[in-house]
This record gives C-alpha cells, structure tokens and sequence, in this order.
C-alpha cells in the first residue's frame, strides 16, 4: 500500500467515490420488477460493461484489491466495500465480477507467472478481457480432476483436444483457464496442468445451449488440435490440481459473495437485497396479506443475513479462527437461500406466473425464476460438492469413498 | 468499534465460563430443576461478583464493564449461559438495570440499583407481546390516570424470571406514549403465577394485575423505552440461544465421530454428513445474525430494531430446526432424558417462542420495510 490513495481515509475515499459515481456512471433504474429474469442482449451488456470497466480504470476506482503494478488500486477490502455501497444507484460493469474478476483474475494473481500477471491483469482491469473458465467437461460436471480433455507438448506448443461445457457466455469471451491432463499414467489429481487459452483461435468451436428460461449463454466448447504456446502454462506441469483446488475456493467465495475482487453488483438494490418480491406484492396489491408479508419478510431477513454471515467468516478467515474451507458455507447459504426466495416469490406470483398475457412479463418471470430454480444450487458447484467440502474439510468427517485415486488415470472408467 | 473479542472480553467471559463449569454441570442443571427458581440462593449473587448484572451500568452508578460495549460483553456471557443451559435471570434483571440506569431517577436509583447489582435481588421485565401486524407492541398491561396515581390492569403473559422478582418492569402506555413502570413486585393486586416450562430452569410466570396501584413517578422513560428494552432483550436472548445451538452442534460433532454403525462412523455417512454440513452453515447464520443484532443495539443503531427481529425471525425458524436435527442424529437416546442433549434443546426452543416467535417476527421485518417503501 504505497499510493497516495492508501494513505485516504475510509470516510474520504467514500465521499470522493460518491462524488465520482454521481458524475460519471447512469444511473441504474429504478424498478426490480422491469428487469428481473429478462434477457437483454447479451452482447450489448457486455460491450457497454467494457466501457464501463474502462470508465472505472481510468479514474482510478478498478481493481481496488489488485496490487497496483498489476493496474489495481492496492487497497483493502474495507474500500472495496465501501466503494460497493456506494455504487448501489449506479449501473457498474458487473459482467466483469464472476468469473472474470472473482475468479479467474485472483486465481492468476495467485498462480500467474510475473509476464502473465503483466500481460493479462491490467488489461482485464481496463476492459479488454473478458475471461471465462474451462472447467468443467460433459464426462462429469462436478469431479473436475476426472478431465479427459488433453494437452499434448509439441515442440514448444501444447496442442489441446478435447471438450468443456457450462462455460457462460464464452463465445463473447477473450481467454479462458483451462483446466487440461498432460499425464494419463500418474493418478488423476497428479496428471493435471492449466493453461491459459485464447478463446478466438482456430480449433475451437463453440456451441450455445439454450437453458429453460430461454437464455443462450451457457456454452461447450470442442477443442480440435489447438496450439497454445508453451509459456501460457499456468503453475507447474502435472501440478494443475494445486492451481484448481484455489481456483475453486476463487470460485466458492465469488459464487458465495465473499470475493475481495469483485466490484458492485448486478440485479436489485433500489429496496436493498432481494426488493423484488416486495414489489411483486406491490404490484400485485397484496402487501396487506398477512401470509405474503411474512414470505417477504423471510426472504429478505435471510438476505441481510447473508451479508451478516460474509462479513462474519471473511473477518473468522482473516483472523486464523476460520480455516479457507469455511468460505464454502457462503456458498452453500447463497445456493438454498436463492431456492427459497425462488419458491416464495412463485407463491406470491400466483397463477399469473404460470400463464399471462403477451407483453406482461413482470409476473410471468416468477415463473421461469422457479422453473430456473437448481441453478442456484449447481452453478459455480453444486451445494451437494459444498456440503461435502464443509463436512470433510471444515469438520472433519471421514472422506467419501473413492476408487480412482491411487491409481493411473488411464485405469479409471470414465464417461468417456 | 471492532467487532471481534478483544482479550479483556476474553477473560471476562472465561471467568464465568468456568465458573459455570465448577457450579453448574449439568447435572446440576437437573437438581435445580426442583429449586423454585431453578437455582440456589448463591448462584445469582455470586455470578453478580462476576459481572453478570453491571455491564449495562455506568461506573458512577456503581456499574462498569471490561470494554466500552456493555451489551456485547453481557451477551458473551449470555453465550456461556445457553452453552450450559445454565438458569438465571440474565435477560430480564439486565433489561430491568438498563431502563433503570438510563431513565430510573435519583430515587429509584437509590432504592434499586445497589441490591440488583450485588444479585442480593432480582428483577423482572414483563416483555411486551408484538402487534400482530407487526406495528409497533400489543401491551396487555393498561395504565389509567387515578388522581397522583396509576392504576394497572391487564395480564403479562410470560415474564422471564417474574416469580422470585422483587423488581418489576411493566410497559404499559402512560399519557398516549409507550412507557414504563417501575413496581415493587409486592405490590397489592398482582397475582403472580409460575408457568410450567420447556426448559428445566429457565423460570416463566404470568402476572396478572388487578387495579395495581403506583405513584405516577414510577412511570419512567421516554416513548423509545419499551423499544430499547425489547431490542436488548433479544439481543442477549438470541447470544444465549446461539450459545445453546454451539452445544447441541458440538456434542453432535463428537458423536458422528466416535459412534459406529455398520462397521464405520455415523459422520462418514453422506446422507448425515451433507445434513450436518448445513447445520453448520445455518449456525453461522445464526451466529452472525445475532452479532450483528447486537452490536447495532449496542451502537444504538437506527437499523437495531430491524436487526433484532431479522436476528429473532431466523433464529427462531434455524434453531429449532437444528435441535432436532441434532436429536436426529443421535437416534433414540437423543429423545431420553438420560442424555444431556435435551438441555439444551429445551433452552433453544423455549427462546424461540418467548420474546415475539419466528411469525411475529416476520410480521414487524415486513411492516419495516413496507414503511420504508411508502
């Protein structure tokens, strides 16, 4: 912390950053209920999300967390949330949050060589990069270590095969971390390399797969021989697990709302968190209802709460209190609580959220919200994955069952 | 003001920590549940010497405290409270020395605040019940004008601690505004009856007033009183309830550890080991939920009222639920009295019905934040 900004207090960078975001960020709009569950076009959003990332860097007020060589601000946590709070009015550039900034950006800061950390992270904080995260493969979503998709050296180039899906909005993406085995003799976790793919290249092609509430943003991806240079290798060889293991405690607190990196948010805020089942009501004249008012109630204590329980297990983490692993149960709270709010809300909504007029949508998304309703509780990793880190490494119960881990890869039956 | 124990507080609540240890096991906790009060005539006074009645005193009236936040120090020790399922009047003789201390008066001061402190006498606050649509309190105790006096009429339903009480806090509405009132527990026209209870120890009794009279100065405070009393009530209820939750998870963390069946240990099942995994997750919630009631009590927040019910409504609705998950574990034995998981148990659900219940709680958050929206 050596810039002049470090040296500002908590109270006057919040009313520096106050008197910014009133001049130079829109305003977001004013009601929930307009734009819940709607698709705008994805590509818009995030072209103007660049613009506005770049409004941000220019001014100073990216990457808050991010030490200043790598083009952030080198403050603490405390200024992020400060400028968080402030930011509620404002449309930020949350497109850039999860996986860019949450995720892949930090699991670089972590792992990165110095000429990656140089080349990718001040441009990621500019605007320029949007990043996405090959992870998961159609084999097997959640045992991630069971990755089939291969790199091969080939003189000083990795030459890559394979397949990765639930990639979101890859197509609209720049690079991605790829998670790829370049060893099928040793035991799975130990044949496992990441590399840093560039999206937009020959050999990759990618295909949108619709989700029930109509969005195309989830993608898989097939790799056809390619090149990759060898210097994009992020860690070492075969150590990829290592990279992957903080890559997904990246994952947990960004999809948990714990990550120190991230800036703003998306979706409501005009009511604070979770306003729009209140305006539902609203809309719908029902707030005099004593059974909807309680629905409203718990839905919007449990989300107070979830930003009681962040606050709580960052400061047990930050202290020692707490080991790493804890950051899974923000996780695991944000999947069964956005489930609950899900259900509640489709109550509410009635049978309006089930069948309505062309044109009338605000009621109708209740209803595609609780058709959605699992992708709380499977994107970013299931809660089932949570609860078992939670068990075994936070309380320490035995480990589940494994049959593959004690022998080669190439042994283990697989979904191939 | 920082929010994590500093190692004043630390000391402080590890005095009566082990102190409750050494006195109060639990198998005392079950020979007091024949005393008439749920304790013995030393425990009270001699948890006073260890600050159990001071902390929301300032020292010029005789009180003090180990850091500049009296409430979260007392509610350390409320933590330690539910952690032992230990018996007393926490709640209600602090709620009692709070109103008195800040709007008491020189001669209720005199009378009153030397002999709570010491623990020579306890008080009781007879908790108002929530309005049904969650606007503001229902107070069952009425208060008419009769010449200098007061007269009291109605019923306080469940007051903590109320029999034994030589003090007692009674919210009523004087003059069109919330207020409270000061009354000798001697008082001619109130019947106070015990309650049969959940909890072993943790004592309940119905007051009911029939043309109580009181002098008009009893009645203190200003229209804010009740509401302050109400929030630093929950605060130290929901500490000892979240105390009580620790145990329970405790005692059934070293149980799915060490009990076999089928040849391996109950915690390497899946099926319990992810249900396990989420109470762990909703007793953090619970955790935070109930710091951050209390410190916005203790800052005087306007967001205290808010809080504590956010705090109250959750912890009512996770608490129990855990209790029985906890019992659930254990199979058969964790519904016998011969197991000491019941303890605990009976302190968590008794707590999340008495000071305003999950709904009632859910009822004032929703008219908060409808008034809010107007």
């Amino acid at each position: 912390m050596s810039n002049v900004a470090a040296q500002e207090s908590l109270d006057d960078f919040r009313l520096r950053a106050r008197a910014w975001l009133a001049e130079n960020l829109p305003r977001r709009s004013q009601s929930g209920l307009a734009r819940t569950a709607r698709f705008l076009d994805e590509e818009s959003r995030l072209a103007r999300h660049r613009v506005l990332q770049r409004t941000l860097f220019d001014a100073g007020f990216a990457g808050l967390c991010f030490p200043i060589e790598y083009g952030g601000q080198g403050l603490s946590v405390e200024y992020q949330r400060v400028f968080t709070e402030e930011s509620l009015p404002y449309e930020m550039p949350s497109a850039f949050n999860v996986p860019t900034l949450g995720i892949l950006a930090a699991t670089l800061l972590d792992f990165g060589s110095e000429a990656q950390k140089l080349r990718h992270l001040p441009a990621i904080l500019r605007g320029d990069e949007y990043w996405i995260q090959f992870l998961s493969e159609p084999s097997g979503g959640s045992d991630l270590a069971g990755a089939l998709t291969t790199a091969v050296l080939d003189g000083d180039e990795w030459v890559v095969n394979g397949s990765k899906v639930w990639s979101t909005r890859a197509h609209l993406c720049d690079y991605a971390l790829c998670l790829v085995r370049t060893n099928w003799d040793v035991p799975k976790h130990r044949g496992l390399s990441v590399l840093i793919m560039k999206i937009h290249q020959p050999g990759i092609e990618i295909h949108q797969t619709e989700m029930l509430n109509g969005s195309r943003e989830f993608c898989q991806e097939y790799f056809t021989d390619v090149r990759i240079p060898y210097e994009n290798l992020v860690g070492e060889v075969d150590e990829g697990w290592t990279v992957a293991t903080r890559w997904m405690y990246h994952e947990r607190s960004a999809v948990g709302g714990a990550s120190p990196y991230v800036s703003g948010v998306g979706g409501d805020g005009a009511h604070g968190p979770n306003a729009a089942m209140l305006e539902l009501a609203a809309h719908l004249d029902q707030l005099d209802d004593p059974r909807v008012r309680d629905r409203i109630a718990q839905g919007y204590l449990e989300g107070v709460i979830h930003d009681q329980l962040i606050d709580r297990v960052n400061a047990a983490m930050r202290d020692g209190k707490l080991p790493d692993s804890a950051a899974t149960m923000l996780r695991l709270y944000k999947g069964l609580i956005a489930a609950d709010y899900a259900s509640s809300a489709f109550q509410v909504a009635g049978p309006g959220a089930v069948a309505w007029r062309s044109g009338e949508d605000a009621v109708g998304d209740f209803g595609v919200g609780f058709l959605m309703r699992q992708v709380s509780q499977i994107g970013g990793g299931t809660v089932e994955m949570a609860r078992n880190v939670i068990a075994e490494r936070l309380l320490g119960l035995p480990r589940e069952l494994s049959t593959d881990r004690d022998r080669p890869f190439r042994e283990v039956r697989t979904n191939r | 003001m920082s929010r994590t124990v500093n190692a004043d507080q630390e000391l402080f609540v590890d005095v009566t920590r082990r102190f409750i240890a050494e006195h109060c096991p639990t198998s005392t906790v079950r020979t007091w549940s024949a005393e008439p009060l749920g304790y013995d005539d030393q425990w009270w006074s001699r948890g006073a010497d260890l600050g159990w009645t001071s902390a929301l005193v300032p020292e010029a009236l005789g009180g003090g405290s180990v850091s500049d936040s009296g409430l979260i120090d007392l509610t350390l020790i409320a933590d330690a409270f539910g952690d032992a399922a230990a018996p007393g009047p926490l709640t209600s003789v602090n709620v009692v020395i709070d109103a008195l201390a800040r709007d008491g008066g020189a001669d209720h001061l005199r009378r009153w605040i030397g002999s709570l402190l010491d623990g020579s006498v306890t008080a009781a606050w007879c908790a108002p019940e929530l309005a049904a649509d969650g606007r503001g309190f229902d107070l069952s105790v009425r208060a008419t004008a009769d010449g200098q006096d007061l007269l009291l009429n109605g019923v306080a339903r469940q007051v903590l601690g109320g029999d034994g009480a030589s003090l007692l806090l009674v919210p009523t509405r004087v003059d069109d505004a919330d207020a409270h009132v000061l009354l000798d527990a001697t008082a001619t026209g109130l019947t106070i009856e015990p309650l049969q209870t959940l909890d072993l120890v943790q004592r309940v009794a119905r007051l009911e007033f029939a043309d109580v009279r009181v002098d008009r100065a009893a009645a203190i405070g200003t229209a804010n009183s009740v509401e302050r009393a109400f929030q630093v009530g929950l605060a130290i209820q929901l500490a000892e309830t979240v105390g009580a939750m620790g145990k329970l998870f405790e005692i059934t963390h070293e149980w799915l550890l060490d009990r076999y069946s089928f040849g391996r240990p109950l915690g390497s099942y899946q099926a319990i080991k992810h249900r396990f995994a989420d109470a762990r997750m909703w007793l953090e919630a619970c955790r935070a939920a109930a710091a951050a009631a209390a410190h916005a009590v203790q800052e005087e927040a306007p967001i205290a009222a808010e809080l504590v019910s956010v705090a109250k409504a959750f912890t009512a609705h996770r608490g129990p639920e855990l209790a029985h998950e906890c019992i659930q574990f254990h199979g058969g034995i964790g519904v016998t009295s011969e197991h000491d998981l019941h303890l605990y148990a009976r302190r968590v659900i008794q707590n999340s019905a008495l000071l305003g219940g999950m709904g009632e709680h859910r009822q004032r958050v929703a008219a908060i934040l409808c008034g809010r929206m107007q």
